[in-house]
């Protein structure tokens, strides 16, 4: 789901409810105050003359009062839906503080304000009853704040077609009395409605209804008084009115106004976010497609650049380890390659001296013994050199560190003699070596440091006579290992020791069969010291060869 | 078969040994090679024959598993196998016995090397190898052990008498100075090897006295005079310094005191 809609639709599921439940609230909240502003107006009523009017003449007591003229039609005539007001004055004097300060609260400030601006307004309303209930109310009427209590209950309060018969059809309201046993002397009286005689049953002191049919609301409350005895201990209260439905409409709208408002608000809010994501979006796309060696731009200071920025640093991983895969295989490719060609030419030459003995023996000669040698020699170094590849394909494969296994020098040095002393007893060359009885031990790639004393020791070989020497001395001082390799041969000289001591052997793979022999095998063995950290140094030995030694941290 | 290898590998030293020759010495050495490639495998079977080695060959890793390593001196393993991994016979092997066991690997990979040693291989050799290299390798591992029958070393027909700091060469006894003694007791110590100048000037010339190679060299003509028809076994290695030869048999030198440091000689393999 895009981001929006998401928005949009998160929006709208946690604002209906809302809304819906506001709504809700605010109907249940204005028909409580509905019912208990017309509980407050019965007892109100009854206290304030109304008990005495009941109990002189219970069975026509009604309230307001049967106009003579309509006193033979039923209980349901055209009354005053204001009822007599005059006895809210008098509702203050008895309970000012209870019922003054209730009746304040219950309504909304704007329609006092709105009655106290104009209060004119309220005077036909006050006068009304005047002229149909002087029984009750005439010398209370002094005093009478109409703002004070209002049982048209909370919704007809500034509504001005509920003002009077005169700008449309207004509350009505009737009071009956009941005795004790939910009966009333009155016959005129409607029947205790059931539901209301349960609650009050049920120990409640008073309890309502609202009910609406098509055009109108009734709301009937049913109250004890403060007396339990007589033919006036209960009373019902009903209050018809238009019904108010638009109320509810204006809410809904209202909230959905409001809704929509906000929506369209989060929305705009939204949109350069989500278009610095899809441009985000089209960067990283971009930054993909060229393999990750374009960087996503950053900009600004959000998650937005947060998440770029993410981006860039998975990406330079990425690219990193491309670049590792790719020159690995670069590396691994030069190495066929230069294996194929660097091997075949020695084995060119190791069949040319296996076919000149065949021949010789075909002819029934003997093989001459220099024919043997090179041929040996050539397979030597045929072994020799495709190690050396595969130590320079692992030195060259970028390998950020070489392995550091312990090892001994001591089993090392004699591998290394034993590999090289058949060649060298085929030389007449006198190949030995000596150890130290303890072992020197030492960490690194053990492969490649046999390789690098290897190396070091078939050149001093190969390049010496017959009746030569090699030597090879393994010591060690002071935590440090010492190997010293050298020989009696022609040596090397110091223009070119320097030159192996710079070159790398990259640069020589092509030409390890140099008649100066020395490219290949040194250089390795120069880059092999390097990366273990050990000290390599070349020079011109006593009896006038080549000496090499390598130094290093022992292993304790 | 078992008596005999056992007494190799016990008596080894004792002065009644026949001692025609070093590989004579191993004839009762059994070996158990394990390598898949036929021509090698061969190859490897008749260069052991030859220096005098009985050697048995099994093809796979599955026997090697199964096999029994009772009546074997030596365990050649091939850590490319069919079947199964040269590592995991060489552990199967460890839990079961402390054969010495060289392995025989074509990889240049450290790794493994490094693995074979942990799990107990006493070392490796690398394919190519030559076949004196092989041999070489093979014997030093049964080797017998220069030390000794209770206080007495034997080098060849040199004894040394240790508690009683006296050297007898074929009955009869040296004047030796204590110079000369520690001398030759620490050549004879690692006979067959060569041991540096640097090294003995270091531990066997007395520290009370101002001692170099020169000394040294001194000190070993003394030596080599007394030894008589022997003084050709005391060699000098070129660049190194000495080496006293434990090969059975050396030829007597000459009367005309021809420097010996130019005989091959102790080269086995030449």
């Amino acid at each position: 789901m895009r981001l929006r809609a998401r928005l949009a639709l998160t929006l709208v599921a946690l604002a209906v409810p809302l809304v819906g439940g506001a709504v809700w609230l605010r109907a249940e909240m204005s028909e409580r105050a509905s019912i208990q502003g017309l509980v407050d107006y019965a007892r109100l009523r009854m206290v304030s003359g109304g008990k005495e009017a009941c109990e002189d003449s219970p069975t026509t007591f009604q309230d307001p009062p049967l106009p003579p003229r309509a006193r033979d039609g039923g209980p349901l005539g055209d009354f005053d839906p204001l009822g007599p007001p005059g006895e809210r004055g008098l509702a203050r004097d008895l309970e000012p503080r209870d019922f003054g300060s209730r009746g304040v609260d219950s309504r909304p400030a704007g329609a006092r304000d709105a009655d106290a601006r104009d209060p004119n307004r309220r005077a036909p309303d006050m006068r009304e009853p005047d002229a149909r209930g002087a029984d009750v109310d005439r010398p209370d009427r002094r005093g009478l704040d109409p703002r004070e209590f209002d049982p048209r209950g909370p919704q007809m309060r500034g509504d001005r077609r509920g003002r009077g018969p005169g700008i449309g059809p207004g509350p009505r309201v009737e009071l009956w009395a009941y005795g004790p046993d939910f009966a009333s002397a009155n016959p005129r009286a409607p029947k205790f409605p059931p539901e209301l005689r349960s609650t009050l049953e049920h120990g409640r002191r008073d309890a309502g209804t609202i009910a609406d049919d098509d055009d109108e609301r009734t709301t009937t409350v049913a109250a004890r008084m403060t007396w339990s005895e007589g033919p006036c201990a209960m009373v019902i209260v009903r209050r018809r009115e238009p019904r108010p439905g638009d109320g509810v409409l204006v809410d809904v709208v209202a909230a959905g106004l409001l809704a929509s408002v906000l929506l369209g608000g989060v929305l705009a809010a939204v949109g350069p976010i989500v278009r610095r994501v899809r441009k985000l979006e089209d960067s990283v796309s971009h930054s993909a497609a060229t393999n990750y060696s374009e960087t996503v731009s950053v900009e600004g200071s959000d998650e937005v650049t947060d998440l770029a920025r993410a981006f860039n640093a998975a990406g330079a991983t990425v690219r990193t380890q491309i670049d590792a895969v790719e020159k690995r295989e670069r590396t691994l490719r030069s190495f066929v390659e230069n294996t194929t060609h660097d091997v075949m030419l020695p084995l060119t030459v190791l069949q040319g001296h296996l076919t000149r003995m065949r021949n010789e023996l075909s002819r029934g000669a003997t093989p001459e013994r220099e024919t043997v040698r090179e041929a040996l020699e050539e397979s030597h170094y045929l072994a020799s050199l495709v190690q050396n590849l595969g130590a320079a394909a692992k030195l060259e494969s970028g390998e950020p560190d070489v392995r550091r296994d312990p090892f001994s020098w001591n089993k090392l040095v004699e591998r290394v003699i034993l590999r090289h002393k058949t060649i060298a007893a085929e030389k007449g060359v006198e190949l030995d070596y000596a150890v130290p009885d303890e072992d020197v031990r030492a960490a690194g790639d053990v492969t490649l440091v046999e390789q690098a004393l290897s190396n070091v020791v078939h050149n001093a070989v190969r390049y010496n006579k017959s009746g030569g020497h090699v030597a090879v001395l393994l010591s060690a001082n002071d935590g440090r290992f010492q190997v010293r390799a050298f020989d009696d041969g022609p040596g090397v000289p110091e223009v070119e020791l320097a030159r192996i001591a710079e070159r790398s052997y990259r640069t020589d793979v092509a030409r390890a069969r140099h008649p100066d022999g020395l490219g290949l095998g040194l250089s390795i063995a120069k880059d092999v010291a390097e990366r273990h950290g050990f000290e390599l140094e070349l020079k011109r030995s006593e009896a006038g060869g080549l000496e090499v030694e390598f130094r290093g941290p022992q292993l304790v | 078969m078992l008596q005999r290898i056992a007494s190799f590998l016990v008596d080894a030293g004792c002065v009644d040994c026949p001692k025609a020759n070093e590989t004579s010495a191993s004839v009762t050495a059994k070996i158990l090679l394990v390598e898949d490639d036929e021509k090698l495998g061969i190859q490897i079977v008749e260069h052991l024959a030859g220096a005098g080695f009985q050697t048995a060959w099994l093809r796979d890793g599955f026997s090697a598993l199964s096999a029994e390593p009772q009546g074997y001196a030596l365990l050649l393993l091939d850590l490319m196998l069919p079947g199964t991994h040269g590592l995991d016979v060489l552990k199967r092997w460890r839990e079961r016995s402390d054969l010495p066991v060289l392995v025989l690997s074509a990889k240049q990979d450290a790794a493994v090397k490094v693995r074979a040693l942990e799990l107990g291989a006493d070392d490796y050799l690398t394919k190519p190898f030559w076949p004196e290299e092989l041999l070489a390798r093979v014997s030093a591992r049964l080797r017998r052990p220069v030390l000794t029958r209770g206080d007495k070393l034997e080098v060849g027909p040199i004894a040394i008498d240790l508690p009683a700091r006296r050297v007898h060469v074929e009955g009869r006894e040296l004047e030796l100075t204590p110079v000369e003694f520690e001398l030759l007791l620490a050549l004879a110590r690692r006979a067959g090897a060569a041991v540096s100048r640097a090294w003995l000037v270091e531990n066997v010339l007395d520290p009370e006295r101002e001692g170099n190679e020169r000394t040294l060299d001194v000190h070993v003509s003394r030596l080599r005079k007394k030894l008589g028809t022997q003084s050709r076994r005391l060699a000098t290695v070129w660049g190194v310094g000495y080496r006293l030869s434990d090969e059975s048999f050396v030829a007597p030198t000459d009367t005309s005191g021809k420097a010996p440091s130019s005989a091959p000689s102790e080269e086995g393999s030449t």
